[in-house]
C-alpha cells in the first residue's frame, strides 16, 4: 500500500507542471484559395511527375483551374479572368 | 523488527513531506518557469517510453498517396501551424508561450530534439509514435488529442503531410495547404 502511494505522489510532483491549450489562432481562419499562377506557368519538363508533393501541386491546382473554367457564366469569375 | 519500523518511519516521513509539499504552494507553476534539468529528463523518459509502448502495435499503412498530403495538409494548416508552425513562419505566440514547448515541425528531425529520442532508425517506429501523440494527445502539455474529433484516416494523412513539411517552400505549403473552393465543407 505504502510502495504504491510513493511513487504516486513522486509522479504526482513531476507532472505538477501544466499549460493550458487555448484555441490556436490559425483556426478557422478564411479558407484561402491556392495561389496557382506561379506553379502553373512553370514549363512541364521542370516539374517531376514522380513526385508527390508535386502530383499533389498539379492536382489541387488542376481541380482549381476546372472550378474556374465550368463556372464561366459566373460573371464575378468571368470579371476576375480577364484580368490574366 | 526494528529495521521494519526504521523503514516504516522514513517512508512515513516521506509521505508527509511529499504531501506538505504539495500543500505548501511553493512549486512554482508557471509555464514561464522552466523544469529542473533533472525533472525535464525524467518527464521526457516517462513520455517516450509510454509512447513507444502504447504505439507498439499500430501498423502504418501505405503513405504514399498524394492525396493525403492534400487532406493532411489543409488539415495542419488549420489545426497545427498556429503552434508547429509553417513555412516562413519562425514563432507564433503559441510556439513561444507554452511550455513544453510544441516542436518546430517544420525543421528536419534532426533538428528538433525529440524526434528519435532513443536514436532509432526505425522509421516505422517514428510513423507510429507521431500517430499516436496526434489521436491521443499529450497529457500535462498543449498537445491535444485529435482523436477525439478525427478519424484514423485523417489522422494518417497529416503524418504523411508532417513528413513533406521540411522540405516544403512557401508556395509549395500554401498550395497544399489552401481550402480551394471545391473543399470548403471539408471540416468538422
Ligand atoms: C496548442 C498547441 C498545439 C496544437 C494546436 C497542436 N500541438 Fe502538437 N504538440 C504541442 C506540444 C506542446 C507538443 C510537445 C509536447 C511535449 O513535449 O510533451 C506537441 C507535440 C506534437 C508532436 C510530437 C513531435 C515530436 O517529434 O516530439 C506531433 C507529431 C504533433 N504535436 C503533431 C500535431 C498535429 C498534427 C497537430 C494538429 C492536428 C498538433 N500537433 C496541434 C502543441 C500543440
Amino acid at each position: 500500500m505504502l510502495i504504491r502511494i510513493v511513487p504516486t505522489l513522486a509522479l504526482a510532483l513531476l507532472f505538477s507542471t501544466t499549460t493550458s491549450a487555448h484555441s490556436p489562432d490559425k483556426v478557422r481562419k478564411q479558407a484561402k484559395k491556392p495561389q496557382c499562377e506561379a506553379f502553373l506557368k512553370k514549363p512541364k519538363e521542370e516539374m517531376d511527375a514522380s513526385d508527390p508533393v508535386t502530383r499533389a501541386m498539379m492536382k489541387k491546382c488542376e481541380v482549381e483551374q476546372q472550378d474556374q473554367t465550368e463556372s464561366k457564366g459566373n460573371a464575378a469569375l468571368e470579371n476576375d479572368e480577364h484580368h490574366h | 523488527m526494528k529495521a521494519i519500523k526504521i523503514t516504516l518511519g522514513l517512508i512515513l516521513l516521506l509521505i508527509a513531506t511529499g504531501v506538505g509539499f504539495l500543500y505548501s504552494g511553493l512549486y512554482p507553476m508557471g509555464a514561464d518557469d522552466r523544469h529542473w534539468g533533472v525533472s525535464y529528463w525524467a518527464l521526457e523518459t516517462l513520455r517516450e517510453r509510454s509512447i513507444k509502448r502504447a504505439s507498439e502495435n499500430i501498423s502504418v499503412p501505405d503513405l504514399g498517396d498524394s492525396d493525403l498530403l492534400l487532406s493532411g495538409g489543409a488539415d495542419y494548416n488549420d489545426m497545427c501551424a498556429g503552434c508547429h508552425l509553417q513555412p516562413g513562419v519562425s514563432s507564433t505566440d503559441l510556439s513561444l508561450g507554452l511550455y513544453p514547448a510544441p516542436p518546430d515541425l517544420t525543421a528536419s528531425a534532426d533538428k528538433h530534439d525529440h524526434a528519435h529520442p532513443f536514436g532509432e532508425h526505425d522509421w516505422d517506429a517514428a510513423l507510429r509514435r507521431q500517430f499516436w501523440i496526434i489521436k491521443h494527445g499529450i497529457k500535462a502539455s498543449g498537445m491535444p488529442a485529435w482523436g477525439e474529433t478525427h478519424t484514423d484516416e485523417r489522422i494518417w494523412a497529416m503524418v504523411a503531410f508532417i513528413q513533406k513539411l521540411p522540405e516544403l517552400n512557401e508556395m509549395q505549403y500554401q498550395i497544399l495547404t489552401a481550402r480551394g473552393e471545391s473543399d470548403q465543407g471539408g471540416h468538422h
